[in-house]
């Protein structure tokens, strides 16, 4: 099982895919801290050094998330579109153990990626603070909870971009499934609509982790109704995986 | 015991029939070349052969085991399935170094099996920019990174220029020289001809011929030729061993499904005066053309 699981991360390793979303994802994670920051307090907005205002910083407002699951989607459905597969599975025929071991590796890439943006909005904000002359205690409950939430989301969003990748193995086709329901369906639709069941929908559960209370569920149920959403995606995907034929 | 049996495999897709009531086995030590037409279901039954496909019935194992139930598949059996099995932003050295990481193989094998087919100068550019000649060139170096036993290649002769082509023939008859079984598919026979020992050769998803390369030339479109004044004379008499008999020219006959030896005794029984007899060996891809046509397949 190691072995796989450090093939899975040679793979991300060795293609420049995961570099550049990392470099998309730390771009727009600055981006965003500016944004933030220059907009603190302002119209509702949480006050410059508040927990909600760290928040923010630290999560990239789900940025690094959406950018963690297309990572998963291109590190499985990938496979397919480039027939890599094949190989794959010739050095490993127990495809439920592949699929485990790219599940964790994603998992470990999502934790990599949420923690260099989190950085990223830190080193931007820390010093941004110290010239303002706000004082702020890093050592906050708030501020662990905020970077343990968002790292959590990195992991889960990885393993279910690897599930949805095995559900559909078309990559573009996987990708534009994924970017329509998160963004139009859930977001849009439900979400206007139906405002009280979008708390219960897959997205709206990440977001409680890290945007917990209010209009949310707590940061608690939040990550086991999404980690449950995930689980099952998961196990679907891999059966999937496992059954068709690589023709 | 065969390297590789296959048993009454068949695997249907829907209402096609790609692969149909199957059987052939791969001697230990020797090539084999799988023959076909396009389309014919050779790549269906390596695939099957492979686990990556699951048959609708009967079964395919190496050494009396299926593909997916061996303990270490890439040491016991090196596949080349096709040139598009790459990332193309991934070095060649990238690719083999995470397959070797995933079947357990020391990373310095690597080197050896680039090394092996040609590709040691162009190691670390990107697979994108390879030619078709140099991705099978690392498909066959993935193909021996685990030093197996039974190398199954699928059309490696693809994208190979006549000098690659040579290249592959010499290797695959070292490979065979050092104890291994080759199973390699093709459907351009004249690439394979000067290569094989035995041939599997199947249309339609069915099997068409097994035999060695010299029984198959031999039992196939082997004719003799023989020149006589007595043209009917000569004709009335094999047509009696039921014989097919046809004039090849005002005093010459062509004579189908019957040997040398046969033809000399109808000679001998008939009396009649002969100047020349030749035997005439058909060549693979004429026994091939002849046999799979046979079938009622065009090719």
């Amino acid at each position: 099982m190691t072995r796989l699981f450090r093939a899975e991360l040679l793979k991300l390793s060795t293609t420049r895919t995961a570099r550049g979303l990392l470099a998309a994802a730390l771009a727009l994670t600055l981006l965003l801290a500016v944004a933030t920051l220059l907009t603190a307090g302002a119209e509702g907005n949480a006050q410059l050094g508040s927990a909600g205002n760290l928040r923010n910083v630290i999560g990239g407002s789900g940025l690094a998330s959406a950018l963690v699951l297309v990572l998963g989607i291109l590190g499985m459905a990938g496979e397919f579109r480039h027939g890599t597969v094949t190989g794959t599975f010739l050095a490993t025929p127990d495809r439920g153990r592949v699929v485990a071991a790219k599940l964790a590796a994603y998992a470990l890439a999502g934790v990599g990626l949420a923690l260099a943006t989190a950085l990223a909005g830190l080193a931007v904000t820390l010093p941004w603070l110290a010239v303002k002359g706000v004082g702020i205690d890093l050592l906050d409950l708030e501020v662990g909870r905020a970077l343990a939430g968002t790292l959590l989301v990195g992991a889960l969003y990885g393993t279910a971009g690897v599930a949805v990748g095995a559900l559909v193995r078309n990559q573009v086709a996987a990708v534009v499934v994924t970017l329509a329901w998160t963004q139009f369906v859930e977001a849009g639709f439900v979400g206007s609509v139906f405002p009280k069941v979008a708390r219960w929908l897959p997205m709206g559960a990440a977001a409680a982790i890290t945007d917990p209370g209010g209009r949310f569920l707590s940061m608690w149920a939040g990550a086991l109704l999404f980690a449950g959403y995930v689980l099952l995606l998961a196990t679907v995907g891999t059966r999937f995986v496992v059954r068709r034929d690589v023709a | 015991m065969s390297a590789i049996t296959v048993e009454r495999l068949s695997k249907r897709f829907g209402a096609v029939t790609a692969v149909d009531d199957l059987s052939f086995e791969v001697g230990e030590g020797a090539i084999t070349g799988f023959l076909g037409p396009n389309g014919a279901g050779k790549t269906t039954t390596l695939r099957t052969l492979l686990g990556l496909v699951s048959p609708t019935s009967g079964t395919a194992t190496f050494g009396g085991r299926p593909y997916r139930k061996l303990p270490e598949p890439s040491r016991e059996v090196g596949a080349l399935l096709e040139a598009s099995g790459f990332h193309p932003g991934r070095s060649a050295r990238d690719h083999l170094r995470v397959l070797a990481m995933a079947a357990g193989i020391p990373a310095g094998r690597v080197d050896e099996v680039l090394g092996l087919v040609g590709l040691t100068d162009a190691a670390t550019r990107r697979v994108g920019g390879y030619s078709l000649g140099m991705r099978q060139r690392l498909g066959l170096a993935a193909a021996l990174l685990g030093d197996p036993r039974v190398l199954v290649l699928d059309e490696p002769a693809n994208g190979l220029d006549p000098e690659g082509v040579h290249w592959l023939r010499v290797l695959l008859r070292h490979l065979a020289a050092e104890g291994r079984s080759v199973l390699v598919s093709s459907h351009v026979l004249a690439e394979m001809a000067q290569t094989v020992d035995h041939v599997v050769i199947i249309a339609r998803g069915r099997l068409v011929a097994q035999s060695s390369l010299a029984e198959l030339t031999a039992q196939t479109g082997q004719r003799v030729r023989v020149r006589t004044p007595q043209v009917e004379a000569l004709r009335g008499a094999l047509a009696a061993r039921g014989v097919t008999v046809e004039a090849a020219g005002p005093d010459e006959l062509l004579v189908t499904g019957a040997s040398t030896e046969a033809v000399g005794r109808a000679v001998a029984d008939a009396g009649v005066v002969v100047y020349e007899m030749r035997l005439e060996r058909s060549d693979l891809e004429a026994a091939f053309l002849e046999l799979t046509t046979r079938e009622g397949v065009p090719s």
